[in-house]
């Protein structure tokens, strides 16, 4: 039994997928990433460095 | 290998004899007849079973079966993070005046700022290109983005075209992609302006039209009070020579009836040849937000009016639905590199917040100092390991919705594929 494939599985993801806000859907792809499925370990919880903008 | 079901995987009935297999974390589709339907369910379910040995190779290729031991919602949380701390992607919201020529009674932007027509000026835009240019030098940007938003963005056209050739000239000279889009209200968008707003890389514009004429010019009204439906609808054809245009329509209670009717006239008036490009936006009830506007939709009402208008569509051979995408993060306003920027160069973290001096988070000059708890809500949030989401089978699709919304109610706000996954995956596949 030989299965048809429509789509392939691709770790291609959208990101920052906005473009008009309320659109609640797939909304305007603008930049796509790959990111590999590492799976290991990753700390959530960890604080976030806010980048310095001073000029 | 031991291997399980996939948490993600969909089936989807096109027919009584033909069915999808859909995944919403990797999107990977298979086309099935009612024989191997059945036989995957039974592998799904009891993924041990040799019986099917070709059959279960080719549903650990697709990733339908996943190692017992491999942790979607890890993987998951995984790429949100490195998208939200992204450094080499900068994305910028730029309201170049935050003044419109139209009133419309829904705006979140208070008629007191719209009134203000000041242009960004050139000292603050000067600060601006300064600002992307310590990004580029600072934290090794290879991709700008920017978006052009207001206000009315047209209204400023000369603070547009001033700072996408300084935007472009930085990106030329350190081999730095660009992009760009805009937001407008259409009014303004003729053919010269099109041709204008594609020369400095601006790649697509979003125009809202409110229903037909007669709904439309009672909501999307010009300053003095006249419609606006005729003049952008002739813009539309001639403006989609040169740039893409995408319609927005804001769904509510006063216009989900009359859809068909508004496609009717555009086309009337652009012509059969003519392909709108088009998709519907919920104006939803909410009393704990907007009180004082009565007509909002409830999601389940959205998600019939959205499946009538993608199948009316579809008979006319047009494409309204929205391909199912894996995302990263929500949207800009989840990217620690992204930026709103106002036309005094002062920043805030989303569009709704734009106007709105208690939500700002500092200027272009200082960056961000202040508000920084309220950032941080942005920036924490972590759907896989939210009760109400981690368990959800389409959130890679959506990855919790809108922030701003999940702020306001204290809790994540379900997007359009909770309700309706089927008619999304059936139309991306013209089934």
């Amino acid at each position: 039994m030989k299965l048809t494939f429509l789509e392939k599985p691709s770790k291609r993801v959208i990101t920052n997928a906005d473009g008009n806000c309320g659109r609640e859907d797939g909304r305007r792809p603008t930049t796509e990433i790959e990111i590999a499925d590492t799976n290991h370990e990753i700390d959530v919880e960890e604080k976030i460095d806010l980048p310095s903008n001073s000029i | 290998m031991e291997y399980k079901s996939s948490h993600y995987n969909h089936f989807i009935d096109v027919s009584e004899d033909e069915f999808l297999l859909f995944n919403a974390r990797t999107l990977a589709t298979v086309e099935l007849d009612r024989e191997a339907y059945e036989a995957i369910c039974h592998l799904l379910a009891m993924p041990h079973r040799e019986d099917f040995p070709h059959l279960k190779e080719q549903l650990i290729a697709g990733e339908f079966l996943v190692p017992v031991t491999f942790d979607e919602k890890k993987v998951i949380s995984e790429r949100l993070w490195q998208a939200r701390r992204n450094k080499n992607y900068l994305s910028l919201t730029i309201a170049p005046t935050i003044g419109c020529n139209f009133n419309c009674a829904y705006c979140f932007e208070s008629e007191q700022a719209r009134s203000n027509y000041t242009m960004m000026p050139t000292e603050i835009q000067d600060k601006l290109i300064a600002f992307v240019a310590h990004h580029i030098s600072t934290y090794g940007v290879k991709k700008i983005e920017v978006c052009w938003f207001g206000g009315e963005p047209l209204l400023a056209l000369q603070a547009i075209k001033r700072l996408s050739d300084a935007f472009l000239s930085l990106c030329s000279e350190q081999n730095i992609q660009y992009s760009a889009s805009i937001i407008t209200n259409g009014y303004r968008l003729d053919s010269k302006t099109a041709k204008l707003l594609r020369q400095l890389k601006i790649r697509s514009a979003q125009v809202t039209i409110d229903g037909p004429a007669c709904i439309h010019d009672n909501r999307r009204i010009l300053k003095g009070g006249a419609g606006s439906f005729k003049r952008i609808v002739k813009n539309l054809r001639p403006a989609s020579q040169e740039i893409d245009i995408l319609i927005r329509v804001n769904v509510d209670k006063q216009n989900a009836n009359y859809l068909e009717q508004m496609l009717f006239e555009i086309n009337e008036i652009a012509g059969d040849q003519y392909r709108p490009k088009i998709y519907l936006s919920p104006v939803h009830a909410d009393p704990n937000i907007n009180n004082q506007y009565h007509h909002g939709i409830t999601k389940e009402f959205f998600s019939e009016i959205d499946r009538k208008f993608i199948r009316h569509g579809a008979k006319q051979k047009l494409n309204f639905s929205s391909k199912p995408t894996a995302i990263s993060n929500a949207c800009s306003a989840d990217h620690i590199y992204s930026y709103m920027v106002g036309p005094s160069g002062e920043l805030y973290n989303c569009w709704e917040d734009f106007g709105n001096a208690q939500l700002t988070l500092g200027t272009i000059d200082k960056g961000r100092i202040h508000n920084l708890d309220y950032l941080q809500k942005y920036h924490s949030f972590d759907p896989t390991a939210h009760s109400k989401c981690s368990n959800c089978t389409v959130m890679p699709l959506c990855m919790g919705g809108c922030p701003k919304k999940r702020l306001q109610h204290g809790e994540p706000q379900c997007g359009i594929y909770k309700y309706d996954l089927k008619t999304h995956v059936l139309s991306a596949f013209n089934k």
